[in-house]
């Protein structure tokens, strides 16, 4: 209900904040938010956070000063090709953000995953993706607490 | 008006990386490599232009809803580029126009 105040607040501003529609609206979004099933919580890790959103966006930056160099050079200088990576993130939301993160990184777009297997599109075949995509994944993987793990720490405190 | 002078200036920064994605739309010989240029430049070039446009804001509420136009916007272009990119790889052959 606070994300709904907080939320409309945003858009309408701070007068909108006591009309009636108003509460109206976060009145139902707090009972929607109640009744509906829990997700299960995002496994995430706060203070891994701005690091992973600083690398995020310094890395988007040099991805479109990147493309946007390639774009506007006479020459067009692009050799694309396909390249395949296997990752060891989980599947949910690490190998989602992974997916989407590696699309704003300079140079690589994700195509397709099949299993754990990343096709990716690369704008420089000659350039050094597979250490870029490790340092990203690392990163990814210190946001988040890994499942497996997880349940293996569940298990021994049952034991 | 250094508030003034900045959101002209990161305006005008951004414009350039929407003509460069643009550049790179026409340009660039096949489909994965255009959607390199529109996702990558096109966000560089509306991050600018957010950041460039936060030095007129009203107020805090202004400032959050820029940065959530920047955030929805991101996250649509990355799924709408990855989804291009998949469908086009399973049916590629199928629509090409090569």
């Amino acid at each position: 209900m606070v994300g709904a105040a907080i939320l409309w607040w945003i858009l309408a501003g701070p007068e909108a904040l006591l009309e009636p529609l108003a509460l109206l609206a976060m009145l139902l979004a707090g009972g929607a938010s109640l009744l509906l099933p829990v997700g299960r919580p995002l496994p995430l890790r706060p203070r891994a956070i701005p690091a992973l959103l600083g690398f995020f966006l310094r890395s988007s930056f040099v991805g479109g000063l990147d493309v946007a160099r390639r774009a506007l050079h006479p020459r067009l200088p692009i050799e694309p090709a396909f390249v395949t990576y296997r990752s060891e993130l989980a599947h949910g939301p690490p190998l989602t953000l992974f997916m989407a993160v590696v699309s704003l990184l300079p140079g690589t777009l994700s195509v397709r995953l099949e299993g754990r297997l990343l096709t990716l599109h690369v704008l420089d075949r000659n350039a050094d993706t597979r250490s870029a995509l490790i340092a990203l994944e690392g990163r990814i993987r210190a946001a988040f607490r890994d499942p497996r793990k997880e349940r293996g720490r569940h298990e021994e405190k049952n034991a | 008006m250094i508030a003034n002078t900045l959101t002209v200036i990161l305006v005008l920064a951004g414009l350039v990386f929407f003509a460069a994605g643009t550049a790179g739309l026409l340009r660039f010989p096949d489909v994965y490599s255009r959607l390199h240029a529109l996702t990558k430049a096109d966000n560089v070039g509306l991050g600018l232009v957010i950041l460039g446009l936060m030095f007129q804001a009203g107020g805090p509420a202004d400032i959050l809803k820029l940065i959530l136009i920047w955030v929805l916007v991101l996250a649509a272009g990355t799924t709408a580029a990855h989804m291009v990119a998949q469908r086009t790889w399973t049916h590629g052959e199928f629509e090409s126009d090569r």
